[in-house]
């Protein structure tokens, strides 16, 4: 049989610094992936979707892969196959099997006017991830006859993948000598019931975005750092409550990179900071708190720094004895690491994407844009933020059955003034 | 448009009650949603456990490759005894202890506990009446196993019953290990006749009771609680 000639055949990508951890994580339970998702104001067309999903797919060949086991790594490997859209279901993000859906590592959903996609953080971090849904979103939106051109979010599907999108920027970017000393303790973890294996409960909040950001610029901070504390504050007397033996609440932020080092990969490039207060110093007033995360995060979050973190990173990745073992003894390594200390040392996670930046155009058509973390191990709650037409839209993965960690953060918001709408899958 | 009287939120239209505090929704003039106007998907996808299920025939497998190599070796070449069934039992013990809990959705503790019990009551079994002459040791060990199943059954129960501080479930496994030691005991001097065994069982059992009332006693005592930790901090 005569081979089929495919510029793109051999086409295969080694796994960006961050991504190399993740499959090593991934159990028949759990896998680290996130939803990204759009509500729009009109009822989605499913033939239409998958139609623009196949017409985006080369512009994103980074994703439009499968994983494959290499002796020493995982390597991305170009996949034949064809995504297909599916409907959306009540538990996104449960664990992900490299053999289902056509072996690609995302999946497509869409429900009444939403269309959502569950990414595997092996292909991308959240901003790849709100990328490639905007690019889909607009050419969905195009099909049906709309006006929308490119910009901001949305890549223009004619456009060739360019090396500076593919790249490893963590490779790229890690030059710092410095040394970093990674030092922290096993921290305080809200407790519930377990929900059932590979279901969450999901808790969306939206709030109007000026009125948030008008309350953080009056208090000096910006809005991650105003929901980093009311965090804080929400975990720290939820743990006074317990009156158990008083743990340090840390909560974790990870920060995308692209601006600070001027990249333009599609694929991972975020790094994870952490903001933390120790209880047993005594009470913290909400406006202690924010001082604390302010200077905490703002001292961190700088190209001399960050660049050290990426650098240590990238040490564990570089060290010659690591590359040398097999692939299998590498994940059997990650495997017992994680499950030893997954997440003991943050108390949560805040994932703020910053607001999406779309075409006015395709504003129109869109009512918000929801972005949900993965569920965590330990991490009762983790909340993923994303803002579009003036929605600000704070969405809380809960591995747990009890709501009272939303319930408190949510009320405060209501305590300040500001109004919240709560869309939620809990029954 | 409802609005959660407890939270203060705003609740979505089709939400019965509010997802946080699970207040009902009390208005009058709600109309029947469909599926899709609801903001999340009632459609649950739980992938199923092939993988694990898959490696667990696999192992199996490879369990009864040499198990059958074995028997027809012990048959038609090598007829001394029935040297094979060592081969089986072991084959058994650790397939039942290791590979045939992945063959189950959900893990059912009751259930697996009394097959592991059984499990290692045959591999004990076939191991003395092949090697033959041992009967009295093995009524004592088969007398072992049934005081440690039963008991650990029993605190299987207890824990069930409602969440249990672990404090008390040291001082609980303290206790019936103190019990199991000096039952276990008895019952091997009388199988075998020999009295050291009982002595041996009293005396276990007794420093097992002694601990148990040490760590009663410290648990109680905020005072040697103190001392524990002035002295022994790491």
């Amino acid at each position: 049989m005569k081979k089929k000639i495919n510029s793109k055949k051999g086409f295969w990508l080694k796994l960006d610094n961050a991504a190399k951890i993740f499959p090593g994580q991934n159990t028949s339970t759990w896998s680290n992936s996130f939803r990204v998702c759009y509500e729009l104001k009109e009822k989605i067309d499913p033939r239409i979707l998958q139609q623009a999903l196949i017409d985006i797919m080369p512009r994103f060949s980074c994703y439009d892969v499968r994983i494959r086991y290499g002796f020493f790594w995982f390597y991305l490997e170009k996949n034949e196959d064809i995504p297909e859209i599916q409907p959306d279901i009540k538990n996104p993000c449960h664990a992900i099997r490299f053999n289902e859906n056509n072996k690609f590592l995302f999946k497509v959903y869409y429900h009444g006017n939403r269309i959502a996609v569950d990414v595997y953080h092996v292909l991308t971090d959240g901003h790849g991830g709100a990328l490639f849904l905007s690019t889909l979103v607009a050419r969905y939106l195009k099909l049906l006859g709309k006006d929308i051109p490119a910009g901001g979010f949305v890549l223009d599907i004619n456009d060739e993948n360019t090396p500076e999108e593919l790249e490893d920027s963590f490779v790229k970017n890690a030059t710092s000598k410095a040394k970093f000393k990674r030092a922290d303790k096993f921290v305080y973890h809200a407790k519930g019931t377990k929900m059932p294996l590979h279901t969450v409960n999901i808790t969306s909040g939206i709030i109007p975005f000026d009125k948030l950001h008008a309350l953080s610029k009056e208090k000096g901070v910006t809005v991650t750092e105003f929901l980093a504390a009311v965090m804080l504050d929400v975990l720290c007397k939820k743990q006074r409550r317990e009156k158990k033996k008083m743990k340090e609440v840390s909560i974790q932020i990870p920060i995308d990179l692209r601006r600070t080092f001027d990249s333009r990969t599609l694929r991972n490039f975020t790094i994870c900071l952490r903001v933390k207060v120790d209880p047993n110093k005594g009470e913290y007033t909400f406006d202690e708190l924010l001082e604390q995360v302010k200077y905490q995060l703002r001292l961190e979050k700088n190209e001399k720094e960050v660049n050290m973190m990426i650098t240590a990173n990238m040490g564990l990745e570089r060290n010659i004895l690591v590359r040398a073992l097999p692939l299998f003894i590498k994940n059997i390594g990650v495997g017992i690491s994680f499950a030893i200390t997954a997440e003991q040392t943050t108390s949560s996670l805040i994932t703020n994407l910053g607001a999406v930046d779309i075409p006015p155009e395709m504003r129109e058509h869109i009512d918000k844009f929801i972005f949900m973390p993965a569920p965590g191990k330990l991490n009762a709650a983790r909340l993923g933020v994303a803002t579009v037409n003036n929605k600000l839209c704070i969405t809380f993965a809960n591995i747990y059955k009890e709501s009272d960690v939303e319930r408190d953060f949510f009320t405060a918001f209501i305590k300040m003034g500001i109004p919240v709408k709560i869309e939620s899958n809990r029954e | 448009m409802s609005y959660c009287v407890n939270c203060g939120v705003e609740l979505d239209s089709s939400a019965k009650k509010c997802a946080l505090c699970s207040t009902p929704v009390i208005n009058p003039n709600i109309k029947d949603f469909s599926s899709e106007d609801k903001p999340f998907s009632e459609e649950l996808q739980i992938p199923k456990g092939i993988k694990k299920r898959f490696i667990a025939f696999v192992i199996s497998v490879t369990m009864l490759v040499p198990n059958i190599v074995m028997f027809f070796l012990n048959v038609f070449f090598i007829r001394q005894g029935f040297w094979s069934l060592y081969v089986f039992a072991a084959s058994l013990l650790i397939w039942t202890l290791f590979v045939f809990p992945l063959f189950t959705e959900k893990i059912k503790p009751f259930l697996l506990w009394g097959f592991d019990t059984f499990a290692v009551s045959i591999f004990f079994t076939i191991i003395f009446k092949v090697h033959g002459g041992y009967d009295a040791v093995l009524n004592s060990v088969l007398c072992t196993i049934a005081l440690v199943s039963v008991s650990v059954l029993l605190i299987m129960l207890w824990l069930k019953s409602r969440k249990r501080h672990w404090t008390s479930v040291v001082v609980i496994t303290l206790l019936l290990s103190s019990v199991i030691s000096v039952l276990s005991g008895i019952a091997t001097a009388s199988f075998v006749k020999n009295y050291n065994f009982f002595v041996v069982g009293i005396v276990i059992g007794i420093c097992a009771f002694v601990l148990m009332l040490f760590f009663v006693y410290c648990n109680r005592s905020k005072h040697i609680r103190a001392w524990l930790n002035k002295a022994f901090y790491i």
